[in-house]
């Protein structure tokens, strides 16, 4: 048994207090050697999860929005439907939304299909899901995403479709 | 960086005379020429801001290969090389491969000045010595000049601790042939733990025998 864990509450504690760097750093150790941790695969499967999104979290604080995506990847590409990751992927496309790119829409897009289809009653994620569609000018898509949004009860999303679709 | 030659020869030369701990006379001697290298290259405060990075730069690089490589070394690692020498030159390397990552970006910077504890030091410690060395207080000074030739030889005699294991002996056998003292443990071995380990075992005893303080950095 290596020190993951210390590492990971190390991890926890600076996130908590603020310290990002640290928490990133300490975080980022403790996935390092998480192979060698003797843990049930089980029990490995769950702390990746949990890391890479407090790792994310971490990295979106500090505005590495690369990073922290890249983060969120492997948290939901591990559990998808998992749901207390229903709201990873609003923090997922918030990353993308930063980083306002042709590709990094692909992502949110891509990230919030799988959204919708596990949380089928996320009027945010239809809400992002519309919005990322007509950055990349699709707005078919963008239109049945923010219709979506609008059954689901969104205010905005009339004005949205008015106004870009 | 000491050159993994350097170490090559006074390990050998130790290990065939069979005395047991190391010699820390050439990571000492390595230590003084980065500061003496610093005082002519840096401004004088400057220079007290370098050492305390620089042991910082140290603390994280090795914290980081901490359960990969040092402690893996007595487990994954453990009996996987015949030769010490080789067994150090490979952590060498990989403690190099992990000094790198704090490298780019200020990374080192924005890590140390937010005040976590790593392996047993807090720069919000060192804060308030800089400070006090900046005002030309060359007793400081030479604290902190010991302090970072302190943590450089405990971090070199846990870098040797882990070669032993890589070449088959436990953990405590490979405290014993660093420090030539026998202990015993309670509880895992952690990286802050064998700081104080080696600092106590070895390092302190070494120091009070090898140490010259530099001159003053201030004159009068």
């Amino acid at each position: 048994m290596n020190n993951y864990w210390n590492d990971y509450l190390s991890g926890v504690e600076a996130y908590r207090n603020g310290k990002y760097q640290n928490a990133i750093y300490f975080f980022e150790k403790s996935m390092s050697v998480i192979k060698f941790a003797g843990l049930s695969r089980e029990d490995e499967k769950d702390t990746i999860e949990t890391g890479y999104c407090n790792l994310g979290n971490a990295k979106k604080e500090v505005s590495d929005f690369i990073g922290a995506i890249e983060s969120y990847k492997i948290a939901l590409d591990s559990n998808p439907s998992r749901p207390d990751f229903e709201k990873l992927y609003m923090q997922l496309s918030e990353c993308c939304f930063q980083l306002d790119n042709p590709e990094s829409m692909r992502t949110a897009i891509k990230y919030l299909n799988i959204c919708t289809n596990y949380f089928p009653n996320n009027e945010v994620a239809f809400m992002n899901k519309g919005i990322a569609y007509l950055k990349i000018n699709d707005r078919n898509n963008g239109k049945i995403s923010l219709e979506s949004a609008k059954a689901l009860g969104n205010k905005d999303a009339q004005r949205f479709i008015n106004d870009f679709c | 960086m000491p050159s993994c030659a350097q170490f090559e020869n006074y390990i050998e030369i130790k290990i065939k005379q069979n005395i047991m701990s190391i010699d820390l006379t050439n990571p000492l001697n390595d230590g003084i020429n980065y500061l003496k290298e610093w005082r002519n290259r840096y401004s004088k405060s400057e220079y007290l801001s370098k050492i305390v990075l620089n042991t910082f730069y140290r603390q994280y690089a090795m914290d980081y290969i901490w359960d990969s490589q040092i402690i893996n070394s007595f487990e994954s690692f453990s009996n996987t090389e015949s030769q010490i020498l080789k067994a150090y030159q490979k952590l060498e390397f990989e403690y190099s491969k992990s000094a790198e990552n704090f490298i780019l970006d200020n990374r080192l910077e924005s890590l140390i000045k937010e005040g976590m504890e790593i392996g047993g030091l807090n720069y919000n410690t060192s804060l308030p010595l800089i400070l006090q060395a900046e005002k030309g207080n060359n007793k400081v000074v030479e604290e902190l000049e010991f302090t970072y030739l302190y943590w450089l030889l405990a971090n070199k005699s846990i870098l040797m601790w882990a070669s032993f294991g890589r070449i088959g002996y436990n953990y405590l056998e490979s405290v014993t042939k660093v420090t030539n003292a026998i202990i015993k443990m309670n509880e895992p071995f952690t990286y802050k733990n064998s700081l104080n380990i080696f600092g106590q075992l070895i390092v302190s005893n070494f120091m009070d025998t090898k140490y010259v303080p530099l001159k003053p950095l201030y004159y009068e």
